[in-house]
C-alpha cells in the first residue's frame, strides 16, 4: 500500500534535475534565434525571410552547407512555435550554449569565449528589430539572459546598444 | 586659425597622387576642397552608402558581399522602407564610387553628414557598418582604420565607439 504524500515526491526532484537535456551547440543557437523570433507568439513572413538571412551570416552555422542550416531550422522550428513546448526548448538551448562556451575536459573541445553573449546579443537584435518590443518578449529577454549565464549589468549594456543600433 | 574641415582631409597616403593634385591646383589657381558641399545625400543614401562602404573597403565588392548588405539593409528602420526599385537606383548610384579605397573614404565622409549632428542616428548607422565589418571572418587593416575614420567622421566620442565596437565584436564573433 502506498502511503506517500504528494510532498513525500519531492526527494524525486534532486535525481530529476541530475538529467541533463542538451542538443548541438548548432542546433541550440537556431533555436534562441527562432526563440526570440516567435517570442511575442507571431511570426510573420517577413521574419521567416529576416531569420534565414540571419542564418546564412551567423559565423557559427557557416561551416554548415546552405541545406544542411535549412535543415536544421526546419527540425528547430515547430518545437519553438508551439507555445507550450517553446520555453523548455529555449531553456535547453541555453544550458547547451553554456556547455559548449565551458567546453569539455578535453584537448579537443576548448570551449567557445563568448558564445553565450554572443548568443544574447543576436537574440536581442531580432528582438528589437521592428522596434516594437512587447511585454512577451521583454520576458524572453529576461529569461534567456538568466538561462544563459550573462550578468544583469552586461544583459542591460547589450540591450542598451542594441536597441540603439537599430533605433534608425 | 582655420579649423580644418572633414573634408578637407586628404586620405592619400600616395605621394606621387597628392604632388599631382598640388601641380592641378597651381594651375588653375583656385583651391578647391577635396569634397563639394553640394550634391547632399538623403539619409536613406547616406545609410546605404555607409553599408557598401563597409562591404568594400577591403577590396573589390563581390555579389555575396552585395547580397549581405541588402540583407542588413532590409532590416534596418531607415532601408526598410524604401522599395526594391529605390534600394537598385542607389545601389547603381553608390557602385561607382567604390572601386578605389579613397573613394570608399571620401563617399563615407560625404554619407555621414547626414548623420553627425545626432548623436543618436550617427549611433544607429556607425552600428549598422560595425555590423557588416564583423560578419566577415577576418578583420583587415584597411577595415580597422575605416572603422575609426568613421567614428571620428560621425563625431562619435571615442569611449562610446568603442562600447559599441565591444558589443557588435562579440555579437558577430560566433
Amino acid at each position: 500500500m502506498n502511503n506517500s504524500t504528494p510532498e513525500d515526491y519531492s526527494v524525486l526532484e534532486q535525481q530529476l534535475n541530475r538529467h541533463r537535456s542538451s542538443m548541438p551547440k548548432e542546433t541550440a543557437f537556431i533555436t534562441i534565434l527562432a526563440g526570440a523570433m516567435y517570442a511575442d507568439h507571431r511570426a510573420h513572413a517577413a521574419e521567416m525571410a529576416e531569420l534565414d538571412a540571419l542564418l546564412n551570416r551567423v559565423r557559427m552555422l557557416q561551416a554548415m552547407p546552405a541545406a544542411d542550416r535549412v535543415a536544421r531550422r526546419d527540425e528547430v522550428l515547430p518545437g519553438v512555435k508551439d507555445d507550450k513546448t517553446r520555453g523548455d526548448r529555449v531553456r535547453i538551448a541555453c544550458a547547451s550554449i553554456v556547455q559548449a562556451e565551458k567546453g569539455g575536459t578535453g584537448p579537443n573541445d576548448p570551449g567557445m569565449p563568448n558564445l553565450a553573449v554572443s548568443v544574447f546579443a543576436h537574440a536581442c537584435d531580432i528582438i528589437y528589430d521592428d522596434l516594437d518590443v512587447t511585454e512577451l518578449e521583454k520576458t524572453f529577454i529576461r529569461e534567456i539572459a538568466k538561462h544563459l549565464s550573462i550578468p544583469a549589468v552586461d544583459a542591460a549594456k547589450i540591450v542598451e546598444i542594441i536597441s540603439k543600433k537599430n533605433e534608425y | 586659425m582655420a579649423r580644418q574641415r572633414l573634408s578637407d582631409t586628404d586620405f592619400r597616403v600616395d605621394g606621387k597622387a597628392k604632388k599631382k593634385d598640388d601641380t592641378v591646383v597651381k594651375l588653375g589657381g583656385t583651391q578647391l576642397p577635396l569634397i563639394g558641399y553640394i550634391d547632399a545625400l538623403s539619409k536613406e543614401e547616406s545609410l546605404y552608402s555607409l553599408l557598401f562602404c563597409a562591404s568594400a573597403v577591403d577590396g573589390k565588392l563581390h555579389a555575396d558581399e552585395i547580397a549581405e548588405v541588402n540583407a542588413l539593409a532590409v532590416r534596418t528602420t531607415t532601408l526598410g522602407k524604401c522599395s526594391t526599385k529605390q534600394l537598385q537606383k542607389m545601389q547603381e548610384a553608390i557602385e561607382p564610387q567604390l572601386d578605389e579605397h579613397i573613394k570608399v573614404l571620401r563617399l563615407a565622409e560625404k554619407a555621414s553628414r547626414a548623420f553627425r549632428n545626432n548623436e543618436k542616428r550617427a549611433a544607429s548607422a556607425f552600428m549598422h557598418t560595425l555590423d557588416i565589418l564583423f560578419a566577415d571572418r577576418d578583420l583587415t587593416e584597411a577595415e580597422k582604420y575605416f572603422i575609426k575614420r568613421l567614428a571620428e567622421f560621425l563625431k562619435i566620442p571615442a569611449k562610446k565607439a568603442s562600447q559599441y565596437v565591444d558589443v557588435l565584436m562579440t555579437k558577430n564573433e560566433h
